[in-house]
């Protein structure tokens, strides 16, 4: 199922990218996680009044996240900005799996090698999950950089967050995956992100508005990687992963079926 | 024993839609031979390709590479030699790196034919060192070129692969067709130039709209060879004297006579020598016209 040949290249291609991608997010969260503002919760509170409920879920309570430093990176960085950049990643990449070969025709070239279709997209979408993990590698320097700056502490449910986010990066990959086998790349970006925004919305906004929203709310992806469990309550679900890596690799392997026999249209 | 033939095709057809891509083909290409896939461009030739190379599934029909119904099988590709039409490759590498890549997955071939790639890149002129975005389109169809014989296969199915080649280097590439089905290499060549496929081809199969609507030895095709003339007389009243054999879709213009001549060029010379030209023309028929004006009349 895995081919080194191929994993090795789409690996060393896509790794500038995926380099840049990194130092910047390093960079960025470095100084995110430097300017913890580190209030006392009676200034915190303040902020907490001030903030509609609405805009407390969607961006993490001032309360935690001013006052302490995990209530801070959630805010910040773990509620949003972190999937929003690793997902971006890995979509990227995996439109780079098929959809961009079909577009620059590349992709007659490499079916007629020895391998098979499986082959190609196993390899790519692991050379993949390795890229999204060195921008994970280099997102945690930054965090711990930048604890390290502002003489905090650092935390293991840091690393928690980080790897109950993998999961959901893989599905947000799994996904786009798919839908690069029937649009070309942008209208497949388009329509993927536009997806999880959707998702996003449904269940950190709607589902708090209206009760028909949040008996939608486990069908989001979102749903399933709760930030702030892990950073503020401590609570870490195996079964959330769990439930993201099961969905990731039962879209893959559909996409690996769809893929088989599929046309390959240029 | 009559040998198994290395590509066969039996009905073989593919719709996209409604649109026809090909139709009930049946062909047979034998082994160690130059067979020619002649057709304009639309007429189907990367279609059919393309589904016994299995990028697209046949609508119908059967299709058996080296006798095997399935042709995405291993041991099958690895016998293949394929040059797409369109060739391109990851612009960010060196020529070097790409055929290094591409050379991996034919590793066992390697072990017999390690000299084969330098060989073949030093023959086209190719500096290895040079990035692939910086490429002519020539260099990039000399690189498909090596990429497709470097590892030696027994079957090689080319689409247009001249294209883009200047005159010095399409020699070049006849002759190492020539050479490697010398050795027992089996050819399958699409083109759209006639006079290309007449060269090197020891078979040519002619599609049009999707369908096969010849398959012939070359020798057989040549004694069909057409001429399309243009002849300008001084005066109207010659084009009337004139009587001539083994012409189709004739066409007058005031004084110019336009048609397609299928016979001994010598013998039309002959025939307008007495007259008083003003102008004279005689040149290959475009496929399109070899296609419209003198297979329609065949069939």
């Amino acid at each position: 199922m895995f081919i080194t040949n191929i994993f090795v290249m789409f690996f060393k291609r896509n790794l500038k990218l995926t380099l840049s991608l990194s130092i910047g997010t390093s960079v960025l969260f470095l100084w995110i996680t430097y300017f913890f503002p580190n209030l006392d919760e009676v200034d915190a509170l303040v902020f907490t009044k001030a903030w509609p409920p609405l805009a407390k879920s969607l961006f993490g309570d001032p309360l935690t996240g001013f006052s302490t430093l995990e209530g801070w990176l959630n805010l910040q960085i773990f509620h949003m900005t972190i999937w929003m950049i690793s997902g971006g990643l890995i979509s990227l990449l995996s439109t780079e799996v098929i959809t961009k070969e079909i577009e620059t025709r590349k992709i007659d070239l490499i079916l007629s090698f020895s391998l098979k279709r499986s082959q190609l997209i196993v390899s790519r979408f692991l050379a993949s999950l390795v890229l999204l993990l060195i921008l994970q590698f280099f997102i945690l320097i930054g965090i711990y950089g930048g604890i390290l700056l502002c003489n905090g502490k650092f935390r293991l449910v840091i690393i928690y967050a980080m790897i109950a986010g993998i999961p959901l990066y893989l599905t947000i990959g799994s996904i786009t995956l798919l839908m690069g086998l029937f649009f070309r790349q942008i209208p497949t970006l388009v329509i993927c992100w536009t997806f999880f925004s959707i998702s996003f919305a449904v269940e950190e906004v709607f589902s708090k508005i209206s009760p028909i929203f949040s008996k939608l709310s486990p069908l989001c992806l979102f749903h399933y990687y709760k930030s702030g469990d892990i950073l503020i309550r401590n609570i870490f679900s195996w079964a959330d992963i769990i439930t993201l890596l099961v969905i990731s690799m039962i879209v893959l392997i559909f996409s690996i079926f769809v893929f088989r026999e599929k046309d390959v249209l240029i | 024993m009559k040998s198994i033939p290395v590509i066969k095709t039996k009905e073989l057809t593919k719709y996209y839609g409604k649109v026809i891509g090909i139709e009930n083909i049946n062909l047979e290409v034998r082994r160690k031979e130059i067979f020619g896939f002649l057709g304009p461009n639309g007429a189907g030739k990367t279609t059919f390709i393309r589904t016994i190379l299995g990028l697209i599934q046949p609508t119908s029909g059967i299709i058996m590479l080296f006798g095997e119904k399935d042709r995405n099988k291993l041991e099958i590709k690895k016998k293949i030699g394929y040059l797409p039409e369109s060739f391109s490759m990851y612009e960010d590498l060196k020529i070097k790196e790409m055929l290094d890549f591409i050379q991996k997955f034919f590793y066992e071939n390697y072990e017999k034919n390690n000299n084969k790639k330098e060989d073949l890149i030093e023959r086209f002129n190719i500096n290895p060192s040079n990035k692939i975005r910086t490429c002519s389109k020539g260099t990039l169809q000399k690189i498909g070129i090596v990429q497709s014989f470097m590892h030696n296969p027994e079957l090689l199915i080319l689409d247009e692969p001249t294209i883009g080649l200047d005159p010095l280097m399409q020699e070049e590439f006849y002759k190492l067709v020539l050479e490697e089905n010398k050795k027992g290499k089996t050819i399958f060549l699409s083109s759209h130039n006639l006079n290309e496929v007449e060269k090197i081809c020891t078979r040519v199969g002619i599609v049009k709209n999707g369908r096969l609507i010849v398959m012939e030895n070359i020798p057989s095709l040549k004694t069909k060879k057409v001429k399309k003339v243009e002849i300008t007389f001084a005066s109207l009243e010659d084009i009337n004297k004139l009587m001539l054999e083994d012409v189709y879709n004739l066409s007058i213009d005031k004084n110019k006579l336009s048609f397609v001549f299928k016979g001994e060029i010598d013998i039309l010379i002959k025939k307008i020598v007495p007259y008083q030209l003003i102008d004279f023309s005689c040149n290959d028929p475009t496929l399109e016209e070899l296609f419209l004006e003198y297979y329609k009349g065949e069939r």
